[in-house]
């Protein structure tokens, strides 16, 4: 069963649709959310609001094979409210970080391996650096799981633009990454 | 992930970079995070559903009215259209108030009352009856009906008890409207 044939089957009282429906797409909002504001109580939170708000409109979706973009969108738009609502009150956004990156202890190893934490910390960390732009394009195609045909119906921009904007962004992301992980770095090609 | 636009322009280690981040999540998910979303979402799940109920109770509604109104319409045309000469019993009785007072050479040359020439010719007949004798007709079918021996009116042979009765009461009635 699709997305929408269990929106619809919830809509009318299937309770066990609507836990699949969840099952599937809240850890994707979750990550995507997360990896927006490296506070995950926070994107607990807004993920929570996100399926409420989606329960509350139960009907008023009309199928047109875009659920997965109208949940998105509402999670992207209730993100930009959060993200205001700190600005307005000069909280700063996520110096939380990642504390498997601060407590890595890798100086004390006499031969360093990375472990799968600080691969995840030093590649979002890379994210982190690039613009917002490449950011939002990266975390919604490799963090919430999203098609390009469906990031397309969300943010109303061409397929075009937005290979053309991912493009870009993973090469600047090799370029950031190179110092750490060699096996990223740019080609002398790329580079120029 | 699903079918997806490819981009030919990506390299092999465009490639890996792309398998390292869809493997690498940026955060851990949290133990129970679909339960508690779950637990949050039921009572709006349950007034979701509830307002699409009381949405589509309104059209019903209105819909309704709207038949109740044309029906109330139709019955008040029907009401004015149908000839009072189909009409049985007392029905067209109020017609007599309006005929008490017109000549009835008037009322059967004039055009627009033609449907009516079936009940008008009856008050037309009982128009000269006196006051005396449609009460004396009267006291005939109250008592007839009363002792319940209502085949001793003089009926012929298509003429039911009933409508001796009424025709006799449309004959005081009409009288009495007249003489008032």
């Amino acid at each position: 069963m699709d997305y929408a044939q269990l929106l619809k089957a919830a809509a009318h009282g299937d309770d066990q649709a609507w836990s699949e429906l969840v099952k599937a797409l809240a850890p994707r909002v979750h990550g995507l959310i997360v990896a927006n504001t490296r506070d995950p109580d926070l994107a607990e939170e807004i993920t929570q609001s996100v399926f409420c708000t989606v329960a509350e409109r139960v009907h008023d979706y009309v199928e047109q094979g875009r659920l997965e973009a109208w949940v998105f969108r509402i999670a992207m738009n209730r993100l930009r409210d959060e993200m205001r609502r700190r600005t307005r009150h000069a909280k700063p956004v996520g110096d939380v970080g990642f504390p498997e990156a601060q407590q890595s202890g890798r100086e004390d190893r006499p031969a360093y391996v990375r472990t799968d934490d600080e691969t995840a910390s030093a590649l979002w960390d890379a994210v982190r650096d690039l613009s917002p732009q490449d950011q939002e394009i990266l975390h919604l195609r490799h963090v919430a799981g999203i098609s390009f045909k469906t990031i397309a119906e969300m943010l109303d921009t061409p397929v075009g633009t937005l290979l053309a904007r991912h493009f870009r962004a993973l090469k600047r992301l090799r370029a950031q990454l190179g110092p750490v992980f060699p096996e990223f770095e740019l080609s002398e090609e790329d580079q120029q | 992930m699903d079918q997806d636009y490819q981009d030919t322009r990506l390299d092999d280690t465009d490639h890996r970079l792309i398998d390292r981040l869809d493997t690498t999540p940026p955060s851990p998910i949290p133990a129970g995070l679909v339960d508690r979303v779950l637990q949050a979402s039921m009572p709006a799940l349950m007034a979701g559903r509830a307002r699409d109920v009381t949405r589509l109770r309104w059209p019903v509604v209105v819909g309704r009215l709207a038949v109740a109104a044309m029906l109330g319409v139709a019955v008040v045309i029907g009401f004015w259209s149908t000839p009072s000469g189909s009409t049985s019993g007392t029905f067209g009785l109020p017609l007599t108030a309006d005929l008490g007072d017109q000549s009835s050479t008037a009322m059967l040359a004039s055009g627009p009352f033609e449907w009516r020439d079936g009940p008008l010719l009856t008050l037309l007949a009982v128009k000269d009856v006196g006051y005396e004798q449609a009460l004396g007709d009267l006291e005939t079918v109250v008592h007839t009906v009363g002792t319940g021996r209502m085949n001793m009116l003089g009926l012929v042979d298509d003429e039911g008890p009933h409508d001796r009765v009424e025709a006799e009461l449309l004959t005081v009635t009409s009288v009495a409207g007249g003489a008032s």
